[in-house]
């Protein structure tokens, strides 16, 4: 009995145990990886792909997906840096505020006309990048360094620099919503069956709506994490962000077919796509080749996913 | 009786109908619109995203989706660069093959391991971007052979060639949906999967099959271009998903799968290319271009999906 329980719980974990091997794997050969300091290091790449990943798994189980969070995050970065050039508030404020409109946009699209996910947000991308594009013409805007908006990408509390600080924040926010409310219960029947979910009484698609609009807070977290690091934006700072995002949701096991999923998942799939990178990087493997390995791994990733969803079905 | 039937025929034009307003609009504003010149440039245009729009009319038709069809395109342009210095011919096979096998393993994955189109494509278009960013080594290679940029700029009587290949396939393709067993059984297969399985139709090579001609004339659209640009470059394809699925559901394809034709899908793209030349006639800013060309997904969407409804009540 006990021995199928551990069995079962290695099969939930399997994302966990590759990770672990990884980590143990690069540990072994480079010294210095095992170190708290490194660790550190490792959240500090990666805590805004992991912020806009986080929003995007409550996306991923509700069944949807959201391409647009690539360009989303161009237009932030371009509003959160000319809002704090007048003022330091407005450059956490304003993006926050836009950012419930653009899911707004986004979720009830998808889910007022029952369109898919995929195709209006890969429609969004275009419109909002076209977007960026057009507010500075294309070209770098700065801020104003120096001033108190810097210390949300720069300072440190305790050692531990405070972006992380928010974004561990946002992650156990996002989990608790999850795992402790109606609303995150209603998150995962929508995504296992919304036409069901409709039916015994769940606004699917105010759920569906929503998981949109967190998905864009999301976003404008992470564009304020980077501008206060950068105090510069530039309409292409977040193409290709959505891959990452979806490879990292995905890797990490929360299933793209809704229903299925959590926060600790996508943490550890951020954690494994950048220590895969890092490997690749450690051992010389050309940089273009990045791509391709990310590719494979969503590929990886959906089969396995629907293997595993076989199983369970028998 | 007459005219209802004639209102039949109009409404079916709805595409024909506004390509004639904005082109009535544009030739009061500009004396060069009507010019055979610019007539053959939108052809010219279009004649590269259109040999992929075939494709991509088969897959909606029959009820799936490719959104690897930008990297697919980008791979053939690569690979005609890399191949052309043994030969003309060598670079167009190598290109469409390229495509072919891309398109192919796509529909391996959706039929034998039974994945959604939507994810498997999603991972090809991540990967097959690695792929070609790997060979180009994230440089811009330029061809070398000087026989081969002819394919794209020899003109037939002041025709350019791409022009008339394009014409060529829409007419073979239209012929093959509409005339065959093998059309006939795509429409099966969309309208009712699991009934043509009892009808005995070898569902899972229809669909194979449809993904590999997405995949050949995509490598195929890719070698074309290939031969205009006489280049290639990782950066080739990023928004062509976009615009090949707006022009298949501009022409009045539903995603719902089942209907339609090749004729109409050539509709929807010489729409987009009419309204592209327009805003270039107009001089409307590339970005504001591009901001356009999302809308227009969206919008389409909406309607697509309003009209599915009114259907279900009907």
């Amino acid at each position: 009995m006990t021995k199928e329980k551990i069995l079962n719980l290695l099969k939930d974990q399997t994302q966990l145990i590759i990770l672990i091997l990884l980590a143990l794997g690069i540990s072994l050969t480079t010294p210095e990886f095992h170190t708290v300091n490194n660790f550190v290091n490792l959240l500090k790449q990666v805590s805004v792909i992991a912020t806009i990943s986080c929003g995007m798994t409550l996306v991923v189980i509700g069944g949807c997906l959201d391409l647009s969070v690539g360009s989303v995050f161009s237009l932030l970065n371009l509003i959160s840096i000319t809002a704090q050039q007048k003022s330091d508030i407005l450059g956490i404020a304003l993006p926050i505020c836009i950012a419930i409109f653009i899911g707004l946009f986004n979720g009830l699209i998808v889910t007022v006309f029952n369109v898919n996910s995929i195709i209006v947000t890969l429609g969004s991308l275009s419109v909002f990048s076209g977007l960026a594009l057009l507010y500075t013409g294309g070209s770098i805007i700065f801020g104003i360094p120096d001033t108190w908006f810097a210390v949300i990408g720069k300072g440190k509390l305790a050692g531990v620099p405070i972006h992380v600080i928010i974004f561990i924040f946002i992650a156990a926010f996002y989990q608790i919503i999850l795992m402790k409310t109606s609303f995150g219960r209603k998150i995962f029947y929508v995504g296992t069956n919304h036409e069901s979910a409709r039916i015994v009484g769940i606004r699917s698609t105010l759920v569906r709506t929503m998981t949109f609009v967190i998905s864009s807070l999301s976003v404008a977290a992470a564009a304020v994490m980077f501008s206060s690091r950068m105090i510069t934006a530039s309409p292409v700072t977040g193409v290709g962000f959505e891959f990452d995002a979806i490879t990292a949701v995905v890797i990490g096991g929360t299933s793209l077919q809704g229903g299925r999923g959590s926060i600790i998942k996508t943490i550890i799939g951020v954690l494994m796509l950048a220590v895969i990178i890092n490997v690749l990087t450690l051992y010389n493997v050309p940089f273009a080749f990045q791509n391709v390995a990310k590719g494979m791994l969503i590929i990886v990733a959906i089969i396995s996913d629907v293997r595993s969803r076989g199983r369970f079905e028998k | 009786m007459k005219s209802k039937k004639l209102r039949g025929f109009i409404a079916d034009q709805k595409i024909l109908l506004i390509i004639l307003v904005i082109g009535i609009f544009l030739s009061i504003r500009s004396n060069y619109f009507l010019t055979f010149e610019n007539i053959t440039n939108i052809f010219y245009y279009i004649s590269i995203e259109g040999i992929i729009v075939i494709g991509m009319a088969f897959l909606i038709i029959l009820g799936e989706i490719d959104l690897s069809v930008g990297s697919m395109m980008a791979l053939g342009t690569v690979l005609a660069i890399v191949f052309q210095r043994y030969g003309v011919a060598v670079g167009i096979l190598a290109g469409i093959c390229g495509g072919a096998v891309a398109g192919f393993i796509n529909g391996i994955l959706v039929t034998k391991l039974r994945l959604t189109s939507i994810a498997v494509t999603l991972g090809m278009m991540v990967l097959l971007n690695g792929v070609v960013f790997a060979i180009t080594k994230a440089h811009t290679i330029p061809g070398t052979n000087d026989a081969f940029p002819l394919l794209a700029q020899t003109k037939v009587l002041n025709i350019p060639l791409p022009i008339i290949i394009y014409i060529v396939l829409l007419i073979a393709f239209e012929i093959l949906l509409q005339k065959t067993f093998f059309g006939r059984n795509i429409f099966a297969v969309g309208g009712n999967i699991t009934a043509s399985k009892f009808f005995g139709i070898k569902v899972d090579s229809v669909r194979i099959a449809c993904f590999t001609i997405s995949g050949m004339l995509s490598g195929f659209a890719g070698v074309i271009l290939a031969a205009k640009l006489h280049v290639a470059s990782g950066r080739i394809g990023m928004y062509t998903a976009l615009l090949v699925i707006t022009a298949v559901l501009l022409g009045g394809i539903s995603l719902q799968g089942g209907e339609g034709s090749i004729f109409k899908a050539f509709q929807g793209i010489l729409l987009i290319g009419t309204l592209n030349n327009a805003m270039v006639l107009m001089r409307i800013s590339p970005f504001i271009q591009e901001m356009v060309r999302g809308l227009l997904l969206i919008l389409i969407l909406v309607i697509d999906a309003i009209n599915i409804r009114k259907k279900k009540y009907i």
